[in-house]
């Protein structure tokens, strides 16, 4: 059977590369496995843009934070 | 294909990477992407691995995936080209940087830029604390704190920079004094140095000369001071620079750096 989720050790790779670089990451991830795996391309691409929202957002309240 | 593969021998283990199933072969052209065919191979040729390695240190990345990945050479050579120029800006800030200061070595060596030596500055203790540099070409003295150093930065407008530190003088600068310019007239001097009306410019007089000063506030701290002192066109201008003794790790506060900076500005004499 094929399996189309991203689970144990892939998915946790999935979600360090993308905190690494999430744009880099979810591109790579995507058209990697958009034609074969469909479910993980897209549970990849999933994770890569609530990563890029949390490292703006983080980013946002850091700079309010330290506005002197 | 893939699914006739799995079939054939099902995995021990789907969600684990480093098993490799003794019966389990890739078929020669598949595009050996999934969880369950990567067990076949070690974990450095997996494409998760593989993306992983792009992502964090590109280098290893690039070469993994030229020698292992089964993607299109489209795709390899897109992500290549753009990883690779991403080089570019990097030996150029890097050229920059090791170019700049290797610039500047080669001038101070040709222009004499050296720590406490000064070409067009005569520069003399006259008690423990202060010393007094005589400027040959305009005939004009100045005091500062005989603890600290200097630079001549030996150019037309015989600029001399303060620092109360020891180490990398030229980069820890923070009281200069230059001859800013000549003016056409005395009234376009006066205009500039009033600040043309705006801003808190305050006049005052150093040595009878008319003189003005002001300090620079930003973000509610105080960033910058200068004086400006004109003889007739000639402008004369003392600037310090509040906001790099933070910077530059100089333990002093606001109150001691002004009351050394408005000393050094009203030592200044017509010789």
């Amino acid at each position: 059977m094929k399996n189309d989720n991203l689970q144990g050790n892939e998915k946790t790779v999935v979600w360090i590369a993308n905190i690494v670089n999430p744009v880099l990451a979810g591109f790579l991830f995507y058209y990697m496995w958009k034609k074969t795996f469909p479910n993980k391309a897209k549970q990849a691409n999933k994770i890569s843009f609530i990563v890029f929202g949390v490292e703006i957002i983080g980013y946002i309240i850091y700079k309010m934070a330290t506005k002197t | 294909m893939e699914e006739s593969n799995l079939d054939k021998n099902p995995p021990v283990n789907n969600s684990s990477q480093n098993n490799i199933p003794q019966t389990q072969q890739p078929v020669e052209g598949q595009v050996v992407n999934n969880a369950s065919s990567s067990l076949s191979k070690p974990i450095w040729k997996t494409d998760v691995f593989i993306v992983l390695a792009i992502v964090v240190f590109w280098p290893i990345g690039l070469i993994l995936m030229w020698k292992y990945a089964s993607w299109r050479k489209l795709i390899k050579g897109l992500v290549s080209f753009f990883l690779l120029l991403g080089i570019i800006p990097l030996i150029l800030i890097w050229g920059l940087i090791f170019g700049i200061k290797g610039y500047q070595s080669i001038n101070n060596t040709l222009n004499l830029k050296v720590a406490n030596k000064s070409i067009k500055y005569k520069c003399e203790p006259i008690d423990s604390t202060w010393e007094k540099c005589l400027n040959s070409k305009y005939k004009i003295s100045f005091e500062y704190p005989l603890s600290w150093n200097y630079i001549d930065f030996n150019n037309q407008d015989e600029e001399i920079g303060f620092t109360p530190l020891a180490k990398d003088i030229r980069d820890n600068i923070v009281i200069y004094f230059s001859i800013y310019t000549i003016w056409e007239s005395e009234d376009k001097a006066r205009q500039f140095v009033d600040g043309f009306g705006i801003g808190n410019r305050q006049k005052i007089s150093i040595s009878g000369f008319y003189a003005t000063k002001e300090e620079l506030y930003y973000k509610n701290k105080l960033g910058k001071l200068f004086v400006a002192i004109l003889d007739g066109k000639k402008h004369y201008q003392f600037d310090a620079f509040v906001s790099k003794l933070k910077e530059k790790g100089i333990v002093m506060n606001d109150e001691e750096f002004k009351l050394i900076f408005y000393k050094m500005a009203n030592s200044f004499r017509k010789e």
